[in-house]
């Protein structure tokens, strides 16, 4: 069943009235199949290549304690040969005809992608059908990936202190949540995967119902869902469902934690707050809020902090946004002679400085913020994949992929100051931070009481 | 943002991903934008427009109306491999510029809600702006006034230079910097500027009175650049080029131009560059690159990227795929403007270094003595050829190219016809000149490994 078919220029225009429509129109094409895939094409004929993104619900938030790090596992053996096809077949298909193929797994989903020239793009979709279908999965390959993912953990996590401190920071910070273990995973549990989970990934978790296929580019828009029905519409098997995560909000987080590495003769001390998730009514007061503080050239935070006092070498925001909520961080790095408590009673301070004296909450710079979110969102118009990514990341963590078009410009729009400062005081002012103090020593992660 | 508040905010970023293939990009310097192709593209988007604006100043313009956004650059002819700017602290009176005392500059930018970047490569200094189109008269004068600051933020000026420090401390301990240090100490003779990325910085001069000279000395020097892209008429930037900028100064310093020295004549057969806190070792068997205007040029594209440049590459294959020796393996560098750092690089294990190192051997081996087949050939112009549609995505990266290709004295197209040219090579040529440019006599084995 067809379920939209939107003329975005016209989405985009009557947000924004003021600004000129951009031309020529794309328009939006979305289907579930009977089999459960949710499919969304977007047509723009002014776009040079095509870009395919399968969207699979289940990232390494999903997995189990002794499955940590096997999403990532998986997502590479997806790159293997099928019964129709060599393991080079895929990706050669790119290669020799100036195109890109990749996949990354995050906390929340798996992701493979595409960009290809449009002479090249239906081949993509039968190779990507045939690997969702007929994947030979067998001992031989899964031990190599393994050793190639060891790898790359070890390239990721290892070998460098800031990225040492990664891991422990995760478990320190989030705990028990599936958030605090990240999505590389642990060497002893890749060591642990066995052929029975390979099997409960493809045939449980890679349904059609958990996956969601983007297409974006010149293509035309009801010959290739018709083409995705055909080759995508025999897929099924006996679905599992991943397990719901739990809303950061909904967690008990440590009020400080301690993590020690190699890194510079520095000090860093944050403030960490969690924010509403992307399907809370709050969350584009939020969403715009951080714009405020941080989306242009003055960060409010470093500018109180660093420019006006002169109590921290350096400062910033920063704002994140995963599936079961919103992160909001204020950090400060200090010289060696700041101490721990004195670096965070400067941070509160200058966080209630932003409360007392909140010139960066203001009509104009709310005004200057849901202007820049616009470019933003008007930017992705030139790149096939940023249109592709936007609206598989809306339709997985919104359940509606018109928020990546005009949908989410027209909730910007309508966010008001005094939604804005809510959501200050919410999320913020009313709420008690994680505190995070980072230094140079041997490496450990504890929580302080 | 500050290189030193990266590192941190990836802490904090919880957008921590794994991917199938390695992605990182790579950290030798010298590099220009991989080459565009044509043969399959039906027709260009957009043709950059060339033209002169006055004595000393040249305009570029992609016209590209689809999206009501305007991005206007200035560039100037030097960079930080040019001993006059180096000199005068030009590097951070240029990057510094939007630094004013009291922040004006950059809040008006954040009204403009534009984004408004200086920075410096090795042969040009940049202003960018990015902005809506109804800002663009706004968004000029923004420029011109960036252009004309004289009160450097001395606070700021500090900061910086402690910044330079940490960040400097930093990548000690980063394997991958400190194998493209080693390379690059391999190849280049001390006192070359290729080098100037890998020794400690200079501090930073923190006079905003000769900051501000500097500066404006370096916007005078004739051979800068006015670019735009995106939604404004040839007229429209035809009246902002005319205007934008103060007068060239007709006399121009002596030293201007990098002095580069030449190449190390007594590179070992190996090195090994130990290093603390380490489960990996990260190999790189490195020579000097073909440059751009090197005549195998075209042949370097083909034979680059049937090595290393693709997930089925010679290199790919043998050091991945078959045996699990590494996630990532490929070529990086070469094809510079000047010589620099090629090498053959990947990772592994430290108990696998045997294993790995044996392997990346052969693979050069096999490659010296057999270069590519007729398919390999075939396929990798193929790619070539149907990359060039990456390249007219958006009118920045067309005008990117375009900048690109003047600043390095190449003709207009360059890179498109040097896809043309590889195109028209036949086996026989791209083995002829792997015969000759990849003999593994002429590489050496670098390694970054752990202390014994």
């Amino acid at each position: 069943m067809i379920s939209c078919l939107l003329p975005l220029a016209f989405a985009w225009s009557s947000a924004h009235a003021e600004e000129p429509a951009p031309s020529p129109e794309p328009t939006l094409l979305s289907e579930t199949l009977p089999n459960g895939l949710h499919v969304t094409v977007l047509s723009d004929p002014s776009l040079p290549v095509v870009a395919t993104q399968m969207w699979v619900q289940v990232g390494s938030a999903h997995e189990t304690d002794s499955e940590a790090g096997f999403a990532h596992l998986f997502e590479h053996l997806m790159f293997g040969k099928t019964t129709n096809n060599d393991k080079e077949a895929y990706s050669r298909h790119h290669t020799m005809n100036g195109g890109s193929e990749n996949a990354y797994t995050a906390f929340d989903n798996t992701v493979y992608i595409s960009t290809i020239g449009p002479a090249w793009h239906d081949q993509v979709l039968v190779f990507e059908a045939d690997r969702m279908r007929n994947l030979v999965l067998d001992a031989e390959n899964l031990e190599n990936e393994k050793k190639i993912v060891t790898e790359e953990l070890r390239l990721r996590t290892e070998n460098d202190p800031v990225s040492r401190l990664l891991d422990p920071a995760f478990h320190a910070i989030f705990g028990d949540h599936p958030y605090g273990h990240l999505p590389a995973g642990t060497k002893e549990d890749l060591a642990a995967a066995d052929l029975a989970l390979v099997q409960k990934f493809y045939n449980g978790y890679y349904h059609p119902a958990n996956m969601h296929l983007v297409i974006a580019g010149p293509v035309d828009g009801p010959a290739t869902m018709a083409r995705v029905q055909e080759l995508f519409g025999p897929l099924g098997g006996e679905r599992l469902v991943p397990p719901t995560i739990p809303d950061l909000a909904s967690h008990d987080f440590p009020s400080r934690v301690l993590l020690q590495e190699d890194i510079p003769p520095i000090k860093v001390a944050a403030l960490m707050y969690i924010g509403p998730t992307m399907r809370d009514p709050d969350y584009w007061a939020f969403k715009v809020m951080t714009e405020m503080l941080a989306g242009g050239e003055l960060d409010a935070f470093r500018e109180e902090l660093v420019t006006e006092r002169s109590k921290a070498i350096e400062a910033m925001t920063v704002a994140e946004t995963l599936r079961s909520g919103s992160v909001l961080a204020f950090a400060s790095i200090n010289l060696p002679f700041r101490s721990e408590r004195r670096a965070f009673k400067l941070l509160h301070q200058t966080r209630d400085t932003l409360t007392e004296e909140a010139g960066w909450m203001t009509q104009a710079k709310l005004d200057t913020a849901k202007r820049r979110l616009l470019r933003q969102s008007l930017e992705r118009r030139y790149y096939a994949e940023s249109q592709a990514d936007a609206l598989g990341q809306a339709y997985a963590w919104q359940g509606d992929e018109t928020f990546a078009m005009g949908g989410a410009s027209a909730a910007i729009d309508e966010v008001t100051l005094e939604q804005v400062q809510a959501a200050w005081l919410k999320y913020v002012v009313q709420a008690e931070p994680v505190e995070i103090f980072v230094k140079k020593g041997e490496p450990k992660a504890e929580e302080v009481q | 943002m500050s290189p030193m508040s990266l590192s941190f905010g990836l802490l904090f970023s919880l957008s921590g991903v794994a991917s199938a293939q390695d992605t990182r990009i790579p950290a030798y310097e010298d590099q220009v934008p991989p080459p565009a192709a044509e043969a399959l593209a039906p027709k260009p988007k957009a043709v950059p427009a060339i033209w002169t604006v006055s004595e000393g100043t040249e305009a570029v313009l992609v016209e590209d109306h689809r999206v009501p956004e305007v991005v206007l650059v200035v560039e100037i002819p030097v960079g930080t491999y040019s001993p006059w700017l180096n000199a005068q602290h030009g590097v951070e009176a240029w990057e510094l510029q939007m630094y004013d005392a009291d922040g004006a500059l950059r809040a008006r930018a954040d009204a403009l809600a534009a984004d408004l970047s200086v920075y410096c490569e090795a042969r040009t200094c940049t202003l960018e702006l990015v902005a809506l189109k109804r800002d663009l008269e706004a968004s000029v004068a923004l420029v011109q006034d960036v252009l004309k600051n004289t009160s450097y933020d001395k606070a700021e000026l500090k900061r910086t230079d402690q910044g330079r420090q940490i960040g400097w401390e930093g990548s000690q301990t980063d394997p991958d910097w400190r194998l493209a240090q080693t390379t690059a100490q391999l190849l280049y003779t001390e006192g070359d500027p290729r080098l100037q990325s890998y020794v400690e910085p200079e501090k930073v001069l923190r006079d905003p009175k000769a900051l501000a000279a500097a500066r404006d000395a370096a916007l005078r020097l004739p051979g800068r650049r006015v670019g735009f892209a995106g939604d404004l008429t040839r007229a429209e930037a035809e009246a902002i080029a005319a205007t934008l900028l103060p007068a060239v100064n007709p006399v121009t310093p002596a030293d201007l131009a990098p002095a580069y020295l030449p190449l190390r004549a007594d590179r070992p057969a190996s090195l090994i560059e130990p290093m603390d806190n380490l489960t990996q070792i990260y190999f790189a068997l490195m020579r000097d690159g073909i440059t751009l205007e090197d005549p195998n040029y075209p042949a370097f594209l083909v034979a680059n990227h049937v090595l290393g440049g693709h997930f089925f590459s010679r290199l790919y294959v043998s050091l991945r795929h078959e045996g699990g020796e590494t996630y990532g393996a490929y070529t990086r560098g070469g094809g510079g403007a000047t010589a620099s750092v090629y090498s053959l690089s990947t990772f592994t294990r430290v108990e696998n270094k045997a294993t790995t190192e044996a392997k990346l051997r052969a693979v050069l081996t096999t490659f010296h003595e057999g270069g590519v087949t007729e398919q390999e050939r075939i396929e990798a112009i193929g790619y070539l050829q149907g990359s060039e549609l990456f390249d007219q995505q958006s009118p920045s990266n067309l005008l990117s190219t375009t900048l690109t290709e003047l600043t390095l004295g190449l003709p207009p197209g360059f890179f498109v016809e040097a896809t043309k040219r590889a195109s028209a090579l036949s086996t026989e040529e791209i083995n002829t000149f792997i015969k000759a440019h990849y003999d593994p006599a002429a590489f050496s084995m670098v390694t970054v490994e752990p202390e014994p």
